[in-house]
């Protein structure tokens, strides 16, 4: 066990030293930092001067170094266009999507685990088909468009939720809703596959020929068999929704970090862009590390590979 | 002795793209308490379907219907869910023929002895971990209280079958199915495992159906021998009966096809049986094994061969019995 620990670590650091090539990396490949710093109107003499100031004259390997030296630290620079630290920016964002994030991966499991379930018991009845269609929709429906209509029947018509700002946990009501019927359907079938495969299982059959009543066969011998799969994509599911939350964001008006991104980037915010990268590459490369660890302590079969 | 499990007219019907494929066609067997009864038959011929039709445990697409399925005095036909769940896993059991696929790999095996023991038994956790103990003990494991922390894939196969023994008899049940036991094993630990099923029968006056489509199988551990073919039983006896006086063709093949001698001689040609088994999506409407016997009459293929009576306990299911003179099948 503390062997496959200590290797899963070592995959994540390098995963996470590979992602901050890249980003460094992207940023170079983006243009003269210097020239864009400097606008239009800049004299050449200041060019220079900033690509002095900057470091930017060094070899790429210093420079990659010393930027990596300050990233580790949290220290990627001031905002261009805040001219605030970018790691003080993404602090102040980087709750809101969070909790974005677990209020959606919340519901969208709530709502899924059990749909799955019962979609599986019997394959091609009326629920799986109802739960088929109901993840079909989830994946055709744009996000946008779900959004609209709740705000106007949930915000609007009914008046029940607030449509816009951070006030109070009923604002994430709605934004969580939406991000969960986005990321639901992968995990209704990962549930209803797996469940459909662990029912057909011998050691289902076996739980059946020792009299163990249908929950226990259900929830206790087959179900966790399933969860392997399902903490996995659910660490997946949670990176796509903490990154790809900026529809949802910008909609309900909740500056979170995927509105911070969006706006980075139309205003070519570099070091907010590369804080922004490196963090949520950081918090995905632990989430996977997370779930590989949960699933070694769910199948005892992973601790020994 | 008034007999244990009695199964009558038993006919499994299996839905596939082809058609209905009837995998069983009325079948009747019964089982005495404490006797091993062996269910012969190459693959295919409804043998392991048997089984799992009489403990209620046919896959999707596949329907039981019985005459009569009797086991201890109740219908099992007519069990509502619970009360069939009640009896599974506690007075009938079952042993199955992998025991790697039929582990659950995602719990320790202790967990599994013991949640069955407690779904049937009730008690504490420590009373049913002891009867785990107990029962891994008798089944040859040695640190047996150890090993119940362990997970089946940290076990041999050899191991984890016996595993599987203890965990079909935590609820000392009256009748064990066990569907090809020892196929997926090692030979060495084949004889080990027989063994080992035939001290418990007699120590726990456990009644067994032996499925399996090994005849050194059956000699081992068997009083009563069935021989299956093409969904029916066409010959049943004693052991003595059926490996000394074998009557119907089919069974005849069978040994045909088994090495001569212990030794094997070697360069000795095995006997084979021509032919293949015949469709069961349209079953033919006389003798299933007419088109390949050698010993065939036109009467055969008319009409559903009747059961012949040798002896008490001796039947076969071949009109040649009726017609002693057309003398033995001969098998090159």
């Amino acid at each position: 066990m503390a062997r496959y620990v200590v290797q899963r670590i070592g995959v994540a650091l390098l995963v996470l030293l590979a992602v901050s090539m890249l980003s460094f990396g992207l940023l170079k490949l983006s243009g003269d930092l210097a020239t864009s710093m400097a606008r239009d109107t800049a004299s050449a003499a200041y060019v220079d001067f900033l690509r002095k100031e900057y470091g930017l004259d060094q070899p790429l390997p210093i420079q990659y170094l010393r930027w990596l030296s300050r990233a580790l630290v949290g220290d990627f620079g001031n905002s261009f266009f805040y001219g605030r630290p970018a790691n003080q920016l993404l602090a102040e964002r980087l709750p809101v999507t969070m909790v974005l994030g677990v209020v959606g991966l919340f519901i969208a499991l709530i709502f899924a685990v059990p749909l799955g379930v019962v979609a599986a018991i019997r394959p091609g009845g009326i629920l799986d088909r109802l739960a088929s269609a109901i993840a079909l929709l989830g994946q055709a429906t744009p996000t946008f468009w779900l959004c609209f209509v709740m705000i106007m029947l949930f915000g609007i018509n009914l008046g029940w939720l607030p449509v816009s700002g951070t006030s109070s946990w009923l604002n994430f009501v709605m934004p969580g809703i939406a991000l969960a019927y986005y990321g639901a359907p992968a995990f209704l079938r990962i549930v209803r596959s797996g469940m459909i495969d662990a029912l057909a299982s011998d050691y289902v059959r076996t739980a059946r020929a020792y009299g163990l009543r249908p929950p226990t066969v259900l929830f206790k011998h087959a179900l966790r068999n399933v969860l392997v799969p399902l903490v996995s994509v659910a660490a997946v599911q949670f990176g796509f929704m903490l990154g790809g939350s900026v529809v949802i964001e910008t909609i309900f008006a909740l500056h979170g970090v995927g509105y911070l991104a969006w706006e980075a980037i139309a205003q070519n915010d570099y070091p907010v862009v590369q804080a922004i990268v490196l963090t949520v590459s950081a918090i995905y490369v632990l989430l996977t590390l997370a779930a590989d660890l949960l699933n070694a302590a769910i199948d005892p079969r992973i601790r020994l590979e | 002795m008034s007999a244990l499990l009695e199964v009558e007219g038993l006919h499994v019907d299996i839905q596939t793209q082809a058609g209905r494929l009837e995998a069983v066609r009325g079948l009747d067997l019964s089982v005495a308490p404490g006797e091993t009864l062996s269910i012969v038959g190459e693959s295919g011929s409804g043998k392991s379907l048997t089984a799992l039709a009489i403990m209620g445990l046919l896959p999707p697409g596949a329907r039981r219907k019985a005459t009569r399925l009797r086991f201890e005095a109740q219908d099992l036909g007519a069990l509502s869910r619970r009360a069939l769940e009640d009896i599974r896993g506690r007075r009938l059991s079952m042993i199955f023929q992998d025991p790697s696929s039929a582990l659950n790999p995602a719990y320790s095996i202790g967990s599994q002895l013991t949640g069955v023991y407690r779904r049937h038994r009730g008690g504490t956790a420590a009373a049913a971990r002891d009867r785990a103990v107990a029962l891994l003990e008798r089944v040859g494991i040695t640190a047996a209280a150890e090993r119940l922390g362990q997970f089946p894939h940290q076990l041999s196969g050899g191991l984890k079958q016996r595993v599987m023994i203890a965990m079909a008899l935590m609820c000392s049940p009256a009748l064990v199915l066990a569907d090809e036991p020892t196929t997926a094993l090692d030979v060495t630990i084949q004889a080990q495992v027989l063994r080992l099923l035939r001290d418990l029968q007699r120590e726990m006056q456990l009644a067994i159906i032996l499925v399996t489509h090994d005849l050194g199988v059956v000699a081992a551990v068997a009083d009563r021998v069935a021989v299956m073919y093409a969904g029916e039983i066409v010959e049943s006896g004693s052991v003595q009966e059926i490996f000394g006086n074998p009557q119907h063709p089919y069974t005849q093949g069978l040994f045909a096809c088994l090495p001569k001698g212990r030794a094997g001689r070697h360069g000795e040609r095995l006997g084979t049986i021509p032919g293949l088994v015949p469709s069961l999506i349209s079953p033919p409407a006389g003798c299933a094994f007419a088109d390949r016997c050698p010993l065939v009459l036109n009467e055969c293929r008319r009409a559903p061969v009747p059961n012949f009576r040798l002896s008490p306990t001796h039947a076969a299911r071949c009109l040649r019995v009726a017609i002693p003179s057309v003398g033995e099948a001969a098998y090159v």
